[in-house]
This record gives structure tokens, C-alpha cells and sequence, in this order.
């Protein structure tokens, strides 16, 4: 009995000491942040003081002297590596050099990892472990958590200060979107690293070898397209007297892949799949939901039913399909620009006849047939709270864009030189003008036209190269880059689009909301199904109402109801 | 009878035959096929006309893939990992079964430390938890980070302890007599004694240490570093052509896209070492397995 007492008591000793010490650590603590606040108020007026000193205030690309050093990670891949210029690795390079010349910012990496899943696995061990550098390049996913948790910056007001001119204007090409992405009650957390959404839409891409086979002119409405479908699947396109050709190259997953996938077949008939669009009331509502779904399902059974989509599609990944485009065992897919990269190089390689030409989607009745785009930023800078500069990010941002587009560009030196080396790539914070390619598929266009190319930046200069390369020594390795840029290439159909605004935004583009984080994994799974089903016929049309009833008790209702407060909380 | 009873036997074996020869076919198909498909032209793997047997026979992936530095690079550190974790994890072994082979009389709390190394096998800490274990050592980034962590295989400890159960306790009760220390019966008696057992778990901890992959990812923070396997991981894994495009460069590494040719002979070579290996050490293998199960 005494023996216990006595354990306990020393125990509660040892307790109370525990507390005592923890309290005493806190007292120490208490003055330590109160001496740190102090020399942050101190440092503060110093701030302003030069602030109020050099009037013309902040200077967005002023140095910092004595010189600063950031921590950040970065993802690498194959072809970075490979094409490294001549004694400079990620590590020590011009853009590290000229940040650390120009702005007295030292960067330094703490992990440097392929992209793909192993950067992302990385970055979320990094996350959880709370091993945060200076510069967290993140997912607008990340972003969210890392704000939800206070762990980042404010840099509400580090943009509106130290952003130049230039940047705001670069970065706003899109409009505010990947902006309030980034935005979190109002504040920005995060620098959007920008990419263009536009790049995202969708062409129709043609066989136009078996157009000619067949006497057929190239499709301007959906019923032309549907014509040429069912001629490429019944009257032996390749005239190698088999039935063997199918019209429409289609892959299991559906949409999203940018390859013979279906976004631009529904858009055709004004349904958007897979995005948030604006009903006649001005709500968002989910286009993979609505009714004008079924005319086009309805169509897709029956070309199912005939033989002119694969009837092995749902067994066949983007990889799989593009060995029959290759084999030309089909003459016509949806899918986006760089379907002349691939695969169409590789059919053409295989087959020097084989000819691809994108068109511009087309329509089923007298409207024009828009096509759906989503937000491509998708990487944001933010800032670890309690960094000494957090507007450091904004004048690494300033810096990238002025040396690469700026008044005093050294476009050569710093974005890809007259060797291909991508220079832009060195540096660990970038953002890509959304009307960059637009613009330089403008100029080469121009060039070609009047075999001109005294007015190309070393970028389009590149394509060039590789267009004279098939016009002038009919090197077949390059007839992509030939197609794509002669007339109604789809370098030209880029810039049409543009210009005729063919483009519809996902309207919800903001970080995933808790019930979305809860039943998006189930219904995304679940609306392929069901899509599946419907094309294939396991499922009748006339069920679609029910498949929608279904879809919303599943938790569409409530994505719907968050997606809808997020919008409005956005015009506030 | 007797007839009817060979037939029914005869017809057992040609079943047990077909299974035994089908699945043995299944598992070594896919190699074949990478093998094909390494030997083959770019164009006709695109198509999708490679099955078991390479079609436009040609060597260039393979020129291509060994005058890869990367390759040469992560070959060197993955045969640095091997030469330490196999020293550093079999002395491991032979100093931690030895003592725990002894019985209980001898050794008293011999059935306790049987449980916390067993224990070990049972629980892990998760990968954060190992992460920051790692990082908080600081051995992020060194080779220490890939051999300590499998410095101590319990399982081939299991097998050694039992192995040295079995063998004759007369030979090291006579060296005993003739004065011998427990570090002289465990290096002279013991050790040569289990070549067999040995050189089994030689070939455990190769293999383990060849073929890991993930550590190196996760735990290495530079691409200069990663063993083979993770280097190989980065390279073969099918790239994602939804990723957005958004340069001239992009475009010209999409050309590459159908490279599998260049991927499988990399898969190839990366498997090609441990298929010499195996062979050697096989005749030791069963020997050794079957024995350490065996207790005396």
C-alpha cells in the first residue's frame, strides 16, 4: 500500500515538473516571439522607410542586399536532362546565376525528382512530414490543405506590391481564373504558375487519304461527319478489298485524354460532359447530367451498333487504339493539337500515304459548335509561413517574364537558344503566357506564307526548321510539323478558334470542396459507367432520367449545391 | 485393375504436366515479349505487330540504352548498395542468430528476444513516420538511407537460427571442451558449417536489394542518385499523354512516345543479372531453404 502510494506520488512529482518545465518553456518562448515580433515591427518601418525612401516604392525587381537564400523543390525529366547546355546541371545554371546576380536570391533545392508520380508522392511526404521549404510548388488540391492548416503566406498583398506590369498583364491573359483559384477567403495563397486553358480544346482529325479514296469532301455539319463515318467503316476506305476499317477511333476512358475521345462529338451537340456549365438561370450546373446528353448517346449506340466505333473499346486504353490508328485499321478520331505529334507521326511513318487533317468540330443544328476547355494551371507557388521575403516569389516571377518577353528580353539567352536547348525550363519557377502559342502560330504562319523568317523568335524559328525540313528536303519525319502549319493546319485552326472564341470554360475551377472530395472518386467511376452502358447498349436511353435521379443521390446534388456557393462566394 | 489404375495415374501426370508447363508459359511470356519487343523496330511495336518474336530485328535500343550515362550511373549505385547491405546485413545475421540458436538454458531470455525481433515483422510505422525517422538521422540522400533500414532481415534470421539449430551439438560442445570462445565455435565451426543456408540468404538479400525501388525513390533527392531500379521505374512508366502539352519540346518528346522498344531493352538488362546470378546459387538454394525449416 505505501509502496503504491509512494509511485504515485512520485509520479504526480514527475508530472507537475513535466508541466513546470513546459510552462517555463513557454515563458521563454513568450519573450523569444515577443522579440521576434519586435524585430519584425523594427523591420517593418525599415521597410517602409526605404519603401518611402526610393518613392517610385517597391521596385519589382530590386535586389536584395545582403543577399537572400531560398529552399524549393523541383521535378526533372528525361528530356531536361538530356538537353542541358554545355557545363550547366539543375543545380548551376544562367536562371540560378541571374537570380542570384540580379536579385540577390540564392535558390536552392531541397530534393529534385522526376515528374510524374514519384514528384507528387515527394511533395506529399514533404507536406505531411512538415519538411515545407521556402517556395512550395503545389497543386491547387495542396494549396488548399496547406491553407486550410496555416502553414502558408498572404501574398495578397507581396503581388500587388512587387508584380511588374508585365507580369499582371502576362498572368491575366486568361482572366482572373487561375487567380481565384489560388484564393482562399479572399486572400491569395498562391502564385499561379499559368498554362494556357484554350490549349485543352478538342479538333476532329481525318484520314484525308480515305476522303479522297471515297470522293468525299470534308465534313461542315455533324451530319456530314456521321456520313463519313459510316463510308469509312462500310465502303472500304483503304480499298484493300477487306472489311476492316472502323469509322471512329474511341478508348475506354472516354474524355479527358486528348485522344479519340468523345468531348468534341457531344459539343457537337451542345452537351459538355464532364464540366460545370451555366444553365438559362444562371446556375451551375454539371454537363454530364443534362439532357442534351441523349441525342448524342443515342447517335453512339447506333454507331456501336454498326460497326462503326470499335466494338472492343472498352477493353482498349489510348495506347492500345493508337496501334490501329497506326495500323490504319481507323480513319477519325476527336483529340486535341498535339494528336499530329502523336500519334498521327507514327501512322504517317508506317505509311507514307496515310494523310491526317484536323477540322474544326462541327454541329448538329445552325449553332456553332463551342468546345469545352479546363483551367491548365495547375501548379501554384506558394509561400511557408513565417518566411522573412515572402514577396520573393513575385519577383522570381517578375524576373522569368521580363527576360523572357519583357521590354528587355534576351529571348536567346534565357527561354531556348538557336541549338533547341529549352533555357526556360532551367529555371524552377516559371508561368507560360496562355496567348504564347497562339501568337507564335501567328507569326509562323506569317513567315511561311512570305517565306519570311526574319520576324520568328528562336522558339517558332525551331518550327520552322522542322516545316522546311519536309518542304525542302522531304525529310518524312517532320510531315507533322508540315501539316500542322500549312493552310487550315491545326497551328491555323488554333489560331481560328482563338479568334472566333469556339472556346466554353469549365465554370467550376477552384480547389476540390469537402463533399466533392467525398463523392467525386464514386461518381466519376460511376458516370463512365453508366456512359459506357448507355453507348453499348447494357443500358436503354430511355434510363437516362434515372441514371441522372441516381447520379444526384449519390452526392451530385450536394457537388452541385458547393459548386454553387463557390461561385457566388466568388462574386463578392 | 492394375491397368485401369497406371491409366487413371498416366492421365493424373499429363494433367498435372499441362498445368505445370501452362502456367510456366504464362510467367514466361511476358519476358519473351519484352525481349521481342527490345529487338524490334520502333515502327512495328507502334503498330502493335510484336507479339513473341521480334519483327525487323535490330540492335539500336540496346546501343541506345547502354550509352545511357543515367544507366551507367544508377548501375554503379545500385552494385555500391548491393556490396554494403549484403556485408553489413549478413554479419547482422550470423551475430543475431547465433546467440538466439541457443537454448534456453543457455541463453535465458533467448524466447524474449525471439519475440521483439519476430515482433518487428509484424508492425511498421508507415512511411511517414519512416520518412521523418530518416530524415530527422539525417541520411536523406546517402546509401546509408538504402542499406541500414534492411540491415536486419528478421525472416533470414529466422531461417539461419534454425539452420544452426540443427547442426550437431556435439561439434560445439567438443570445440567448447578444447576451449574454444563463442566467437571462435560461431566463425570456425559455425559459419563454415552453413555455406548451404548461407549462401541462400545471399541470394535473399541480392535479390531484395536489386530489385527495391520505392526507397530510392522516396528517400533519394537527386535523380543522380537512384539505384537502377528507380531509375528504370522513372523510365518505363507509361507517360501520361493527357499531360498538357505546352511546348515545342513536349511535342518532340511525344514523337518519342512509342520508345517501348528502348524501354524493354532497359527492362531487360536491369533483369539480366540476377537471371545469371540465379542459376549459381540455386543449387544451394532448396538445400538451404530445407534444411533451416527442419527443427531438431
Amino acid at each position: 500500500m505505501f509502496k503504491i502510494m509512494a509511485k504515485t506520488t512520485l509520479g504526480s512529482v514527475l508530472v507537475l515538473s513535466l508541466l513546470l518545465s513546459a510552462c517555463s518553456k513557454n515563458n521563454n518562448g513568450a519573450p523569444a516571439a515577443s522579440g521576434s515580433q519586435a524585430t519584425s515591427s523594427e523591420s517593418q518601418p525599415a521597410a517602409s522607410e526605404s519603401a518611402s525612401a526610393s518613392s517610385p516604392a517597391i521596385d519589382p525587381l530590386g535586389k536584395y542586399d545582403p543577399p537572400i537564400e531560398i529552399t524549393t523543390f523541383r521535378s526533372t525529366n528525361e528530356t531536361l536532362e538530356a538537353n542541358l547546355p554545355a557545363g550547366e546541371t539543375l543545380d548551376k545554371n544562367r536562371w540560378l546565376d541571374a537570380f542570384e546576380q540580379d536579385l540577390g536570391i540564392k535558390v536552392k533545392y531541397d530534393w529534385v525528382a522526376k515528374a510524374g508520380d514519384q514528384y507528387d508522392q515527394k511533395i506529399n511526404l514533404s507536406l505531411s512530414s512538415g519538411a515545407l521549404p521556402d517556395i512550395i510548388p503545389v497543386n491547387v488540391n495542396q494549396l488548399k490543405q496547406l491553407a486550410e492548416s496555416d502553414q502558408i503566406e498572404d501574398l495578397t498583398a507581396a503581388f500587388e506590391q512587387y508584380a511588374s506590369p508585365l507580369t499582371k498583364e502576362l498572368l491575366m491573359q486568361e482572366g482572373d481564373r487561375p487567380f481565384n483559384a489560388a484564393k482562399f477567403n479572399g486572400k491569395l495563397m498562391g502564385i499561379p504558375s499559368i498554362a494556357s486553358s484554350r490549349e485543352t480544346q478538342n479538333f476532329v482529325w481525318i484520314r484525308e487519304d480515305w476522303l479522297k479514296n471515297l470522293g468525299l469532301t470534308p465534313p461542315k455539319t455533324m451530319q456530314d461527319l456521321l456520313k463519313i463515318a459510316e463510308a469509312f467503316t462500310k465502303n472500304d476506305p483503304d480499298q484493300n478489298g477487306k472489311n476492316d476499317t472502323q469509322g471512329l477511333a474511341l478508348i475506354k476512358d472516354l474524355t479527358n485524354v486528348g485522344y479519340a475521345v468523345l468531348e468534341g462529338f457531344f459539343n457537337g451537340y451542345h452537351a459538355y460532359p464532364g464540366i460545370f456549365v451555366k444553365d438559362a438561370n444562371g446556375k451551375l450546373v454539371y454537363g454530364s447530367t443534362q439532357k442534351e446528353m441523349i441525342a448524342p448517346l443515342t447517335q453512339l449506340h447506333q454507331m456501336y451498333v454498326d460497326g462503326i466505333i470499335d466494338k472492343e473499346f472498352i477493353t482498349k486504353d489510348a495506347g492500345k487504339v493508337g496501334e490501329d490508328t497506326v495500323a490504319g485499321k481507323n480513319g477519325m478520331f476527336f483529340g486535341a493539337h498535339w494528336n499530329f505529334a502523336w500519334p498521327i507521326q507514327l501512322v504517317h511513318d508506317a505509311n507514307v500515304k496515310a494523310d491526317y487533317q484536323a477540322y474544326p468540330i462541327v454541329s448538329i443544328d445552325d449553332k456553332m459548335a463551342m468546345t469545352e476547355v479546363n483551367l491548365a494551371t495547375n501548379t501554384y507557388y506558394a509561400v511557408k509561413k513565417g518566411s522573412k521575403n515572402p514577396e520573393a516569389i513575385v519577383k522570381l516571377i517578375n524576373m522569368f517574364l521580363e527576360k523572357n518577353y519583357g521590354a528587355t528580353n534576351d529571348f536567346n539567352k534565357y527561354y531556348r537558344d538557336t541549338e533547341g536547348h529549352e533555357l526556360w525550363s532551367l529555371s524552377p519557377f516559371s508561368a507560360l503566357p496562355p496567348n504564347k502559342n497562339i501568337e507564335n502560330n501567328i507569326a509562323i504562319l506569317d513567315a511561311i506564307k512570305n517565306n519570311d523568317n526574319s520576324k520568328l523568335n528562336p522558339e517558332s524559328m525551331s518550327v520552322w526548321d522542322n516545316v522546311m525540313k519536309y518542304k525542302n528536303d522531304k525529310d518524312e519525319a517532320n510531315h507533322g510539323w508540315f501539316k500542322a502549319f500549312s493552310e487550315n493546319g491545326v497551328g491555323d485552326l488554333m489560331v481560328q478558334y482563338a479568334n472566333d472564341n469556339r472556346h466554353i470554360f469549365n465554370e467550376f475551377y477552384g480547389a476540390p470542396g469537402d463533399n466533392m472530395k467525398k463523392y467525386s472518386a464514386t461518381l466519376l467511376k460511376f458516370e463512365k459507367e453508366m456512359i459506357t452502358k448507355f453507348i453499348v447498349g447494357k443500358e436503354p436511353l430511355s434510363n437516362f432520367d434515372k441514371y441522372v435521379a441516381d447520379y444526384n443521390k449519390l452526392g451530385g446534388e450536394a457537388i452541385e449545391k458547393e459548386v454553387n456557393e463557390w461561385s457566388q462566394s466568388l462574386q463578392k | 485393375m492394375k491397368a485401369n489404375r497406371i491409366k487413371e495415374n498416366r492421365t493424373f501426370a499429363i494433367a498435372i504436366h499441362l498445368i505445370l508447363v501452362t502456367t510456366s508459359l504464362l510467367c514466361l511470356f511476358p519476358l519473351v515479349h519484352v525481349l521481342a519487343v527490345s529487338f524490334s523496330s520502333g515502327s512495328a511495336v507502334a503498330a502493335g505487330k510484336v507479339t513473341a518474336w521480334p519483327v525487323d530485328f535490330t540492335l539500336t535500343a540496346y546501343r541506345y540504352a547502354l550509352e545511357r550515362v543515367e544507366f551507367w550511373r544508377s548501375l554503379v549505385v545500385t552494385l555500391e548498395r548491393i556490396g554494403i547491405g549484403w556485408g553489413v546485413s549478413m554479419v547482422m545475421t550470423i551475430l543475431i542468430a547465433y546467440p538466439l540458436s541457443k537454448d534456453s538454458n543457455e541463453f535465458r531470455y533467448r524466447t524474449f528476444y525471439v519475440w521483439i525481433f519476430f515482433f518487428t515483422t509484424l508492425f511498421s510505422g508507415g512511411l511517414i513516420p519512416f520518412y521523418m525517422v530518416i530524415r530527422n538521422l539525417h541520411m536523406l540522400d546517402t546509401i546509408w538511407a538504402l542499406v541500414l533500414p534492411a540491415a536486419v532481415p528478421v525472416f533470414n534470421i529466422l531461417i539461419l537460427l534454425n539452420f544452426f539449430r540443427q547442426l550437431p551439438r556435439e561439434v560445439s560442445e567438443s570445440a567448447q571442451m578444447d576451449g574454444a570462445s563463442h566467437m571462435t565455435i560461431l566463425w570456425k565451426v559455425y559459419v563454415p558449417m552453413s555455406t548451404a543456408a548461407l549462401a541462400t540468404l545471399t541470394l535473399f538479400v541480392l535479390v531484395t536489394h536489386w530489385n527495391s525501388w520505392f526507397d530510392g525513390l522516396i528517400l533519394m533527392n537527386k535523380p543522380e542518385h537512384y539505384p537502377l531500379q528507380s531509375y528504370l521505374q522513372t523510365v518505363v512508366l507509361q507517360k501520361d499523354i493527357s499531360l498538357l502539352v505546352k511546348n515545342t519540346s513536349d511535342l518532340n518528346e511525344l514523337a518519342k512516345m512509342s520508345d517501348r522498344t528502348l524501354k524493354s531493352s532497359q527492362i531487360f538488362l536491369g533483369a539480366l543479372p540476377i537471371m545469371i546470378t540465379y542459376p549459381f546459387l540455386q543449387k544451394y538454394f532448396v538445400k538451404g531453404i530445407v534444411l533451416g525449416s527442419v527443427k531438431g
